[in-house]
């Protein structure tokens, strides 16, 4: 049975670019717009693992992990940030705030579907 | 003409009808004509004093809302500067990135065409790879050959260590017949030499001689037995050296097994290799041709989301550049307090406005200074 993800980005490209990749590494991927659709679809399914992306409107991706961390059900679910941001303050607040794994865009295929095995298998 | 002045000269032209027909009509004025200039002067003169003075205190109540209205004005000249830096930073870096973009979409698809057009080093690896295990196949086989050739001189030898046996046996065989029938014939005669012997008495001397004829075939007899022994000897060793033989050939034929083994195993992990380098290798090119692809596609994407941001920027300034030219169009109008402090308010919302878009436009949508990117660091 395949594991499932749900990927948040506000960027139309960057959802398709990641859905089309860890889809063709057998993952079931569901798509959000920004932190508060995320929240709202994690609320109403069970995913074995979040990726998302840190500059959204309404709710930014340090937002939503805190949020996440807070449900029974994501306190050890495994929550990647896939963000343009490399700077080492924002790695240390998403560790802070239970971030699982900080990967920069633009990222490679490979190396996230290595990544998304090793977290997951 | 301002409309206080318009005020002034009809308050002047009434006071000075006034003073006209009061020292006309007035009998005890008639006829004081510098008094009654005089008088109008100072009329007019007071007139434009209290103008003056009207004036002044009406510029007063103005200064204050002028002032704010300049400091509300500076207010929003800054949020604009704040603004165009932003935006000069911001296609900076849409520059940087589309550079880095262009750089890396121009080497994948270098890679991408070296991969579809020229597979030759692939095809060349997997042809020499196949030469290779090729000529390990002849070698393998030349030394089953050699295996079985030897096998085969062997087996001949064995072959001829078995006649040689056999036709010795033959004639053990037939000496043990010989030896059986003297041993037969010695018995008789022993037995007749005895009997004949005993009946002769004395004149059977002779048949003493006879027994020791029987004694020295006895002894013959011995002797053949001794050779048989020998005989026997060298069969045994004979065979000793077929079992020799036979072994030899045995563990021949089992290293010779044992080396083709060991060579077909090497062939089959030779062929697996040979398997990859065939049909993963090129795969796993367009794979890595791929992802540098689609990881340099999100260049543009980043510059879009840039893109989109300084448009918001640019969107937002226009309409606070509209409504500021208005204000300043009134500003330029307003001839009291209220006109300016209607200016002025009008101006505090344009900086409301404006440090509002700054809040808006305060999170970019890409980290700055994040390219190339690609990095992954698990916690």
């Amino acid at each position: 049975m395949s594991k499932h993800i749900l990927a948040i980005d506000d960027s139309a490209s960057i959802r398709q670019m990641v859905n089309f990749t860890l889809k063709s590494a057998g993952y079931h991927v569901v798509d959000a717009v920004d932190g508060r659709d995320g929240l709202e679809r994690a609320k109403s399914q069970q995913f074995d693992l979040v990726l998302t992306d840190q500059n959204m409107p309404r709710m930014d991706g340090l937002a939503l992990i805190r949020a996440l961390r807070e449900m029974p059900a994501y306190q050890r679910t495994p929550i990647l940030m896939l963000t343009t941001e490399s700077s080492d303050e924002m790695k240390s607040q998403g560790r802070a705030a239970g971030a699982t794994g900080w990967m920069v865009k633009p990222f490679d295929p490979l190396k996230l579907i290595e990544v998304v095995r090793k977290v997951i298998g | 003409m301002p409309h206080c002045s318009v005020r002034l000269l009809v308050v002047g032209c009434v006071w000075t009808l006034v003073v006209g027909v009061v020292f006309t009509a007035v009998p005890e004025f008639s006829g004081r004509l510098w008094t009654c200039i005089a008088v109008v002067a100072g009329g007019w003169a007071g007139i434009l004093a209290l103008s003056a003075r009207g004036a002044k205190g009406e510029g007063d109540a103005a200064a204050a809302p002028m002032a704010h209205f300049e400091s509300e004005l500076a207010t929003c000249m800054s949020a604009f500067e704040a603004q165009f830096q932003a935006i000069e930073l911001e296609s900076a870096q849409m520059l940087g990135v589309l550079a880095d973009a262009v750089d890396q979409l121009s080497d994948g698809f270098e890679a991408l065409h070296a991969s579809v057009s020229h597979p030759v080093p692939a095809v060349a690896t997997e042809a020499n790879t196949s030469r290779a295990t090729l000529q390990r196949v002849v070698v393998a086989l030349d030394q089953v050959l050699e295996t079985e050739v030897a096998h085969s001189h062997a087996s001949q030898t064995l072959t001829v260590l078995t006649e040689a046996l056999t036709a010795r046996t033959q004639q053990a065989s037939t000496l043990l017949n010989e030896i059986n029938a003297i041993a037969r014939q010695s018995g008789l005669l022993a037995l007749n030499a005895s009997i004949e012997g005993a009946r002769a008495g004395e004149g059977g001397r002779e048949f003493v001689v006879v027994a020791d004829e029987v004694a020295a075939l006895s002894l013959r007899t011995e002797d053949f037995s001794a050779q048989i022994a020998v005989l026997l000897g060298a069969m045994q060793g004979l065979l000793g050296d077929a079992c020799t033989a036979i072994d030899a050939a045995k563990a021949q034929n089992t290293l010779g097994v044992r080396d083709v083994k060991a060579q077909a195993e090497q062939l089959l992990a030779a062929s697996h290799d040979s398997a990859d380098v065939g049909t993963m290798s090129p795969a796993s090119a367009l794979d890595a041709d791929t992802a540098k692809l689609v990881q340099a596609l999100q260049f543009q994407d980043i510059v879009a989301q840039i893109v989109g941001h300084v448009l918001a920027r640019v969107g937002g300034m226009r309409e606070a550049l509209a409504e500021l030219g208005g204000v300043a169009h009134d500003a330029a109008l307003a001839r009291d307090a209220g006109a300016v402090s209607a200016v002025c308010d009008r101006a505090e919302r344009i900086g409301q406005r404006l440090r509002a878009l700054a809040v808006h436009t305060e999170n970019p949508p890409v980290g700055r200074g994040a390219t190339p990117g690609g990095s992954i660091e698990l916690f």
